[in-house]
């Protein structure tokens, strides 16, 4: 399975090909909406936006250009939808902030709490990120995208997504472990509601 | 004050974080199936669907309701008295059409288009 495989479904697909469509869904479909499912809270909203960034290729996949892969091009629409949501959700409910309110933990606290309440925290911690460091994350951590991939989803060079990565795991260690405050960094708000 | 060596933060990190990645994965497994059946139903419908769908039969021969006489007798009656009406009407429109229009010329004739717009004709 290789990008090869993809630009010949792909071109099959917007022939008409159903078979191919069907193959593309395969493929990329679950990474899409896992990728949609830690960007947003809500998975209705998360599937939503997976149908619909495969309704977007059915109509627009003949723009799909060299140089992206298709991979690169789902997630990439896949986070602009995202991103649209959140900021939607911002203006409508203040609420969101609720979700920063991460309880700080003790020492060897996470040993004590199970790989589910874990991963919840972590998620909680995720979701009170600026966008683009989440976004970074998600896509490097979760989705295992190289750099280079995850750099083009998001639109910035390597060097800037490197960046991202770090204030993001700065930015996780205050929150999720014992790591000393005046060691951590003032910076990581920097990037918060950057386009 | 409690301070730890970096590596051991990372370290606590990585492993939260793949717990985190393991939970996504578990959870999203389980809601693949139902979403991926409908973004199935979103897939486009192959070009040539129009041949391979079921479509009413072609008309043919066979397929020509044949009415009964008496009906058909009323039909022609009514198509017959239809072409009629339609002729009459259509020589009685062209009839005021002309009237009309002679009539127009002569209002147009007698129209006096100068600054005072007043109706100058008989």
């Amino acid at each position: 399975m290789n990008e090869a495989h993809d630009e010949g479904w792909l071109r099959a697909s917007l022939a008409g090909d159903a078979a191919a469509s069907k193959k593309l869904v395969e493929r990329h479909f679950p990474s899409i909406l896992r990728f949609s499912r830690r960007m947003l809270r809500d998975p209705h909203e998360a599937e939503d936006i997976a149908q619909e960034t495969f309704l977007r290729l059915w109509k627009n996949g003949d723009r799909v250009e060299g140089g992206a892969t298709l991979r690169t091009w789902l997630f990439r629409v896949a986070h602009n939808l995202a991103i649209d949501r959140i900021r939607a959700k911002k203006k409508v409910s203040l609420d969101e902030d609720a979700h920063e309110d991460v309880p700080a933990s003790g020492p060897g606290a996470a040993a004590i709490l199970d790989q589910k309440e874990r991963a919840e925290r972590v998620q909680r911690a995720i979701e009170a990120l600026p966008e683009r460091q989440r976004a970074a994350i998600v896509l490097v951590f979760h989705e295992g995208l190289p750099q280079t991939e995850a750099a083009s989803v998001l639109g910035v060079s390597v060097d800037a997504l490197e960046s991202l990565l770090a204030r993001a795991r700065r930015s996780l260690k205050k929150t999720l472990t014992t790591y000393d405050e005046d060691e951590a960094s003032p910076e990581e708000d920097e990037d918060r509601g950057a386009p | 004050m409690k301070h730890e060596r970096p590596a051991q933060h990372d370290v606590e990190l990585d492993a939260l974080l793949a717990d985190w990645r393991a939970q996504g994965v578990a959870s999203t497994e389980a809601a693949l199936p139902s979403a991926v059946a409908r973004a199935l139903e979103n897939v486009p419908l192959p070009v040539n669907a129009a041949h391979a769908a079921p479509s009413l039969p072609a008309p043919s021969v066979d397929n020509v309701v044949e009415l009964p006489r008496r009906q058909r007798a009323l039909a022609t009656v009514l198509l017959l008295a239809a072409a009629i009406s339609g002729l009459f009407v259509g020589s009685s429109t062209s009839v005021l059409r002309d009237e009309d229009t002679s009539s127009d010329a002569s209002d147009v004739a007698s129209f006096d288009y100068g600054t005072t717009l007043s109706w100058t004709g008989e």
